[in-house]
């Protein structure tokens, strides 16, 4: 260094053209940001084009990127090519962003949805392997001595390796040759080569991870806003029996014709396609919706046009026939529910299998696309009522309560295991497995390992059982975490296991006169063995309770604990008026919130998530939000998956138009969800939180009442979409336009209101009613037709109405 | 007993011990040669960035050493920076990437970690076009790649 620096001072004693060539051999070597310092140093203004952040080192920059959240990721992709590239390299960035998203539903997107956007479906599968793998891979399988000692489900996969690499070589040199200099892409170096194979892995799979990310925004940005992106009858002339919903596939009972499974991409590209056709024969005129997520958006809405006239020449219903790609299983005497897990073990192909249980007298499994079924077979002597997926085995229980483990390899076939002491009365409400690494227990005195666990979800409780059907652990009192109360009667619940939670919610209706329904997260160590935290996600106003634990590394504990900052002071000033009002008028089943609220002091220890659980306790969403329906009720349906409830109720309208039904959704554990409710009273509102909906109502209100009354609300729509191509945008303007609607249609068509029970402030719009409300209506045909709500993911919803039509709304 | 740190433009800093050994870097220097009274040469970084550096070394010179664990949390969120942090990186922009670089060769992580989520808060919430104002970027793209751009992003729109 010193002796440079004297060079360097040396230069004053050099001729004017000596100076210039170091100069410029000093420029030479200096790096961009030495230039950019130089600039500084000389107080010249700095290039324009000059970017700071992509001339940081990759690692700093995709540190940076690491800080951003989803959402402007994506936008990031569009502000130039330097950044855009930056982006495209790291794949574990979206990866990551998509994780911390949807922990659980991400491991299956994984395994399969990645197929679906990608070009080449299997590469996705093998996303892990990089071209430097896939030489190894080449040159492996080449060999005999080593083909040979593989297993051949390995060697299957090896070559699908093998085979996707080949195709993405052959694409580049494809490419290469597009390009003139041909040559130069001969002599580029293997190492080059290698670098630069690595980095269109690299970019491919980015996208692929990208456009997961945007479904999974899309579908969560919906949600908060009661926004779906279209829906679609499927009309089965049969009766419909219970579906089940198992990403992306969506099975259908159809009466005694068998069971038909839809691919649910599929049949959303195949409505793209449809919705563009028609466009296209409507002329140029007709507005033109945007992206494929939109494209059959339109259809929903012109439908309105033919509620009268019939379903089935409806643009947004397709017979159930008509569906491209689904697969017809003849299974008569279809009874009950179907189960699907993933397995481990590949299958025909190397394709992963995928399992699912018919059930009449017998139990059948295949894969999705219909190879490989298993004939039915009777074992149980006895109509069968529960199916569900341990590892490779099924699990059927019949109607007294005898568990069968039936295995997928025929030569493990037939291993029953013990009639365990199930419940009282044999009576299973619903079965879940869990799969997790191998646990050790003492169980009798004896050491023993297990690695599948049975959940048994009886009236009074959950059984957790090992895959031989030894008890682990019993969840009784699901109602005491409130005081003074034991017992509640299970509804339903749901299994939440991934890296991060062992967890059981359990839908419950109080045991008392009251019959709220309330949900309850119970926290347990991997494996199930042990409960470490009981706490109620809603349910009435009450203090937090003696079983609450400290804080747990829970993603939403810690969105809890920025919220309760903010909350707390006003949770204070409400506490007092809170529990005084008790339930809305209009809630049909007589209240007991007689609550006098004993405010014991947490004790340190449990402060922070005590205060926590003040916040969220403050409202008794279910009292408003998933009432019971009218008389009970046998037909009011619920269906839970991970953390979000989902609830049709039978309600009686004020006007002689007999009973309608109400949607409400709600995700647990953020608070937000939607109801399709109408009645509800905007004081009721903000007493419990649901606040968004307040402004929304009043616009509802007026949309319904102020019209003249007989109106074709067809006229409303087609006016509303000829002025605008799709929602969203000034919103206020186009509604502030769009005549009313025929009063009797009212429960017709579902508005998805926004629910947010953590906001205790006003809508995000500011003073436009109508930001809060964007949604199209959902129009639900032949209204007074009873409502199920059977099948729900993060995305997608399916109800059926009346006995024959199926309904999928995406979000 | 107080270290002679040298900057890149030949500016000596003296600070203490304990405010060095924030930085990684010097603390690994120290053990290995051992204390002694001779500056640090410091070749990657300027006088005023370290200045700013050892500005936020002092003010933090109390706080517990991050564990391994902390720093690799995969949850990574911008919004949690302190006050006095918030208002230390209230710098040109220039001097934010400054700090980011030396940050990472001085190997501080807190100060690492504070400088990018200043970054992404600038990012936070902009469109592409506001995003190339404030960093002075060109947009260079050609109009089938902007089309292609436009064509993924449409979902996003109504945002």
């Amino acid at each position: 260094m010193p002796h440079i620096l004297n060079g360097i001072r040396a230069i004053s004693s050099l001729s004017r053209q000596e100076r210039h060539a170091v100069l410029q051999e000093l420029v030479s070597v200096c790096s961009y940001q030495d230039l950019q310092g130089l600039r500084r140093l000389l107080k010249v203004p700095t290039d324009p084009g000059y970017d700071a952040l992509s001339s940081l080192p990759q690692e700093l920059a995709h540190r940076i990127f690491h800080f951003v959240d989803a959402w402007d990721l994506i936008q990031l992709l569009a502000v130039c090519s330097s950044w855009r590239r930056i982006l495209l390299r790291d794949a574990s960035l979206w990866k990551e962003k998509l994780l911390e998203f949807v922990p659980a539903e991400t491991m299956v997107v994984m395994e399969t949805l990645a197929a679906d956007y990608s070009a080449e479906p299997t590469a996705a599968l093998y996303a892990s392997t990089s071209s430097t793998g896939w030489l190894k891979t080449r040159r492996m399988l080449s060999k005999p001595s080593i083909r040979n000692g593989l297993d051949p489900c390995t060697l299957e996969r090896l070559r699908c390796v093998a085979r996707t690499t080949t195709y993405m070589a052959a694409r580049k040199a494809y490419k290469s040759s597009l390009s003139s200099s041909q040559d130069e892409a001969l002599e580029m170096s293997r190492e080059e080569r290698r670098v630069r194979e690595d980095q269109e892995e690299q970019e491919r799979q980015t996208m692929q991870w990208r456009g997961l990310l945007t479904r999974e925004l899309s579908a969560q940005y919906n949600w908060e806003r009661g926004q779906c992106l279209g829906d679609m009858c499927i009309v089965s002339h049969k009766d419909t029996k219970p579906v089940m919903l198992a990403w992306p596939y969506l099975f259908v009972g159809q009466g005694y014709v068998g069971v038909r499974v839809i691919h649910l991409d599929k049949l959303r590209r195949h409505f793209g396609k449809l919705a563009k056709e028609r466009q296209l024969s409507r002329g140029p005129n007709q507005p033109c919706h945007r992206g494929l997520h939109n494209n059959y958006q339109g259809q929903s809405s012109s439908s309105s046009s033919s509620s009268s006239s019939g379903s089935s020449s409806s643009a947004n219903t397709i017979d159930i026939r008509a569906i491209p790609d689904s697969v017809l299983f003849e299974v008569p005497h279809f009874l009950t529910t179907l189960a699907s897990n993933q397995h481990d073990d590949a299958g025909v192909d190397g394709a992963p299998t995928w399992g699912y249980g018919l059930m009449s007298s017998g139990v059948g499994w295949s894969d999705f696309e219909g190879r490989c079924l298993e004939p039915l077979f009777n074992l149980h002597y006895n109509a069968i009522a529960h199916v569900a997926f341990l590892k490779n085995r099924f699990l059927s229980i019949n109607l007294t309560g005898r568990m069968l483990l039936t295995s997928t390899d025929p030569d493990a076939r037939r291993t029953i295991f013990a009639q365990a002491q199930i419940s009282r009365d044999g009576k299973i409400l619903q079965v879940e497995t869990a799969n997790f690494a191998r646990c050790e227990r003492l169980y009798k005195d004896e050491m023993v390992e297990w690695e599948e666990a049975i959940f048994l979800g009886h009236e009074d409780g959950i059984l957790i059982l090992d895959e031989e059907a030894r008890p682990i652990y019993e969840i009784s009192n699901l109602d005491n975490v409130r005081e003074h109360r034991s017992g509640g009667k299970l509804i339903q619940f749901q299994v939440i296991h991934d890296a991060e939670r062992q967890e059981v919610l359990a839908l419950y209706e109080t045991s008392t006169r009251s019959r709220r329904r309330r949900v309850v997260s119970i926290e347990f160590e991997e494996g199930f063995s042990r409960e470490v935290s009981r706490k109620e996600l809603l349910g009435d106003p009450h203090p937090p309770s003696k079983t609450t634990y400290p804080a747990n590394e829970e993603e939403g504990e810690k969105m809890q604990q920025q919220q309760q900052q903010q909350q707390q002071q006003q949770q204070q000033e409400q506490g007092g008026t809170m529990t005084e009002e008790s339930a809305p008028s209009s809630l049909p089943s007589p209240s007991v919130s007689s609550s006098s609220a004993p405010s014991s002091p947490p004790s340190p220890l449990t402060a922070a998530t005590a205060t926590v659980e003040a916040t969220r306790h403050t409202s008794d969403p279910f009292g408003y939000q998933l009432p019971l329906g009218r008389g009970g009720d046998a037909r009011d349906s619920i269906v839970m998956y991970r953390e979000r409830v989902g609830l049709v109720s039978h309600r009686r309208c004020s006007f002689d138009l007999g009973h309608y039904c109400v949607l409400q959704v709600v995700n647990v554990r953020t608070g937000h969800g939607f109801t399709t409710d109408p009645s509800i009273e905007s004081k009721t509102l903000r007493r419990t939180g649901v606040l968004r909906h307040d402004r929304a109502q009043t616009f509802l209100r007026q949309q319904y009442h102020s019209a003249p009354y007989p109106h074709h609300s067809q006229h409303h729509y087609r006016n509303h979409h000829g002025a605008e191509g799709g929602r969203g945008g000034g919103g206020g303007g186009k509604r502030g336009g769009a005549a009313g609607t025929d009063p009797r249609d009212m429960h017709n068509q579902w508005w998805m209101l926004p629910i947010d029970l953590n906001s205790d402030g006003d809508l995000e719009g500011g003073d436009d009613p109508f930001a809060a409300l964007q949604s199209e209506p959902i129009i639900i045909q032949g209204g007074k037709q009873a409502c199920r709500i059977l099948a729900m993911d993060h995305a997608r919803i399916v109800l059926v109405i009346g006995a024959s039509t199926l309904r999928i709304i995406w979000l | 007993m107080p270290i002679t740190l040298l900057s890149l433009d030949d500016v000596q800093f003296k600070v203490d011990k304990e405010v060095a050994e924030r930085s990684i870097l010097i603390k690994n220097m120290i053990e290995d040669v051992g204390e002694s009274d001779a500056p640090i040469p410091l070749p990657n970084v300027s006088s005023s960035v370290l200045k700013k550096v050892i500005e936020y070394c002092e003010h933090h010179r109390n706080d517990p050493v991050q564990t391994q664990d902390e720093t690799d949390d995969p949850r990574k969120r911008s919004n949690d920076i302190e006050e006095w942090d918030m208002k230390f990186m209230m710098v040109d922009q220039e001097m934010l990437f400054e700090i980011i670089l030396a940050a990472n060769y001085l190997d501080i992580k807190p100060l690492l970690d504070v400088g990018c989520k200043t970054v992404a808060n600038i990012i936070k919430g902009k469109t592409p076009e506001e995003i190339r104002k404030v960093f002075n970027i060109v947009n260079d793209f050609t109009p089938e790649e902007e089309a292609q751009i436009k064509k993924e992003n449409e979902w996003a729109e109504d945002r």
